[in-house]
């Protein structure tokens, strides 16, 4: 190990460097890894295929966008579920978080399509933004506190490692959304499925025949057991008075950010 | 099948080995490469995946060091995965359950105090810059040289030198901050 590296950082990386998997989990990940290539096939697709290729799914694309006209609603295409994330006038999320087995806060997420979004996480917090001007506001309900905060008018509210683009994400979506099988029953409503990744994280996306979204589940994955599940309300009406980035009466005003 | 330095030696002048034979002669260590960034059994097969199956959809050209490269795709898609999972974490501690995506020990016989230090710097280095986090783990990590890690990335030296001297200070710094948050005051 070079010198330039102090001597803690040293201990980190041999510490590090000696952490190795258990020969068997080693040996089983080569083991499906090079199934996994036979069935993909190993050599890369001659051009005349490939382009063979991109026409069936040019093919399927369009199927897939004249379908409600030639199929009636049993061919609910992905784009008539997204859609409703592009134009809607209020979304309310409800999102239900379990981590290892256990339960996090329920979060309840109101978000206007002139920008306002509130975020209320459990009981004791509730966050406000109005992105139009660029104003907002941390309540902490137990503690009557208030932090209002500003940010740039018109632009995003302050962003931090801590969130999540999934919605933006599932908005410009353009890669595979695969139907799922089977269906469900979600708030008395027959469900259809599409299975796609967002944000590197295996997700269901379920929609009536209409294709309104009722409800999301999120595989975050990574060693953890960790789900998110959302219930979705398009176009509820929403009391104004949630937005306000005013401190209601009776908390007391805190620095923010 | 081609030998490890045969492979190590091909160019673009002669046949790409295919990405099962790649897949064998390398599968285990690109495993390894993952999971020492990632010190999780299941993400490093992901990775491992990945990085083979992107071969196949996309293979590479002018491919001087195999090894290098692979390493490189690892540890990328690793450190990705390791940012990734920063974020939730971050999100987990608002609730005081930022233990819920800790990586669980991979072996009773683990020594403890090993495991934490592995486990500090896998942290710290989720919380640095990618470029930064990919330059130290193929330096430090892997043990690449600044003209292996610069023809795996395509950046130049004098970047990868710069971006190694801001890892480590990044690294130093949040250890010692770690080390203050859990060492006993004497």
């Amino acid at each position: 190990m070079s010198t330039t590296l102090a001597p803690r950082l040293v201990a980190c990386v041999d510490a590090l460097r000696d952490d190795r998997p258990t020969p068997d989990a080693r040996d089983a990940a080569q083991r499906r890894l090079v199934e996994r290539l036979e069935r993909a096939g190993t050599m890369p697709r001659p051009r005349a295929l490939r382009l063979v290729g991109a026409a069936v799914a040019a093919c399927a694309v369009a199927v897939l966008a004249l379908g409600p006209l030639f199929l009636g609603r049993e061919a609910l295409a992905f784009a008539d579920v997204q859609r409703h994330f592009l134009a809607f006038e209020t979304l309310e999320m409800t999102i239900e978080t379990s981590a290892g087995g256990a339960a996090m806060p329920r979060q309840v997420v109101q978000t206007t399509r002139d920008g306002r979004v509130r975020v209320d996480i459990g009981s004791n917090l509730s966050v406000i933004l109005d992105t139009a001007r660029g104003h907002g506001i941390s309540l902490l309900h137990d503690a009557r506190a208030a932090a209002p905060f500003a940010f740039p008018p018109g632009g995003r509210a302050p962003r931090s490692d801590g969130e999540v683009d999934w919605l933006e994400e599932l908005r410009t979506f353009q890669g595979m959304a695969e139907r799922i099988a089977e269906t469900r029953t979600i708030d008395g409503q027959l469900a259809y499925g599409f299975a796609l990744t967002l944000a590197g994280q295996r997700t269901e996306l379920w929609a009536n025949a209409d294709g309104l979204p009722l409800a999301m589940e999120i595989d975050a994955g990574g060693g953890a057991t960790l789900a998110l599940a959302f219930e979705f309300a398009f176009n509820r009406p929403i009391d104004p008075a949630l937005f306000s980035t005013e401190a209601p009466p009776g908390y007391a005003r805190a620095d923010g950010e | 099948m081609p030998t490890p330095d045969a492979i190590l030696d091909m160019t673009d002048t002669d046949a790409h080995p295919s990405p099962a034979e790649l897949a064998r002669t390398y599968g285990r260590q690109v495993f390894d490469a993952a999971y020492r960034v990632l010190g999780e059994a299941a993400a490093a097969e992901d990775v491992q995946q990945d990085v083979f199956l992107r071969l196949v959809e996309s293979p590479p050209r002018d491919v001087v060091s195999w090894p290098a490269l692979l390493a490189a795709s690892a540890v990328r898609l690793a450190i990705d995965r390791l940012r990734h999972r920063r974020r939730w974490r971050r999100w987990f501690a608002l609730f005081g359950r930022d233990d819920a995506i800790v990586p669980a020990s991979t072996g009773p016989d683990q020594n403890a105090t090993q495991h934490e230090r592995a486990r500090q710097l896998r942290v710290a280095i989720s919380a640095l810059p990618a470029r930064e986090a990919q330059c130290f783990a193929l330096r430090w990590i892997e043990g690449l040289e600044l003209a292996e890690i610069a023809r795996a990335t395509g950046l130049r030296e004098n970047t990868i030198s710069v971006a190694l001297h801001r890892a480590a200070r990044h690294l130093e710094h949040r250890l010692a901050e770690a080390a203050a948050t859990t060492e006993p005051t004497p």
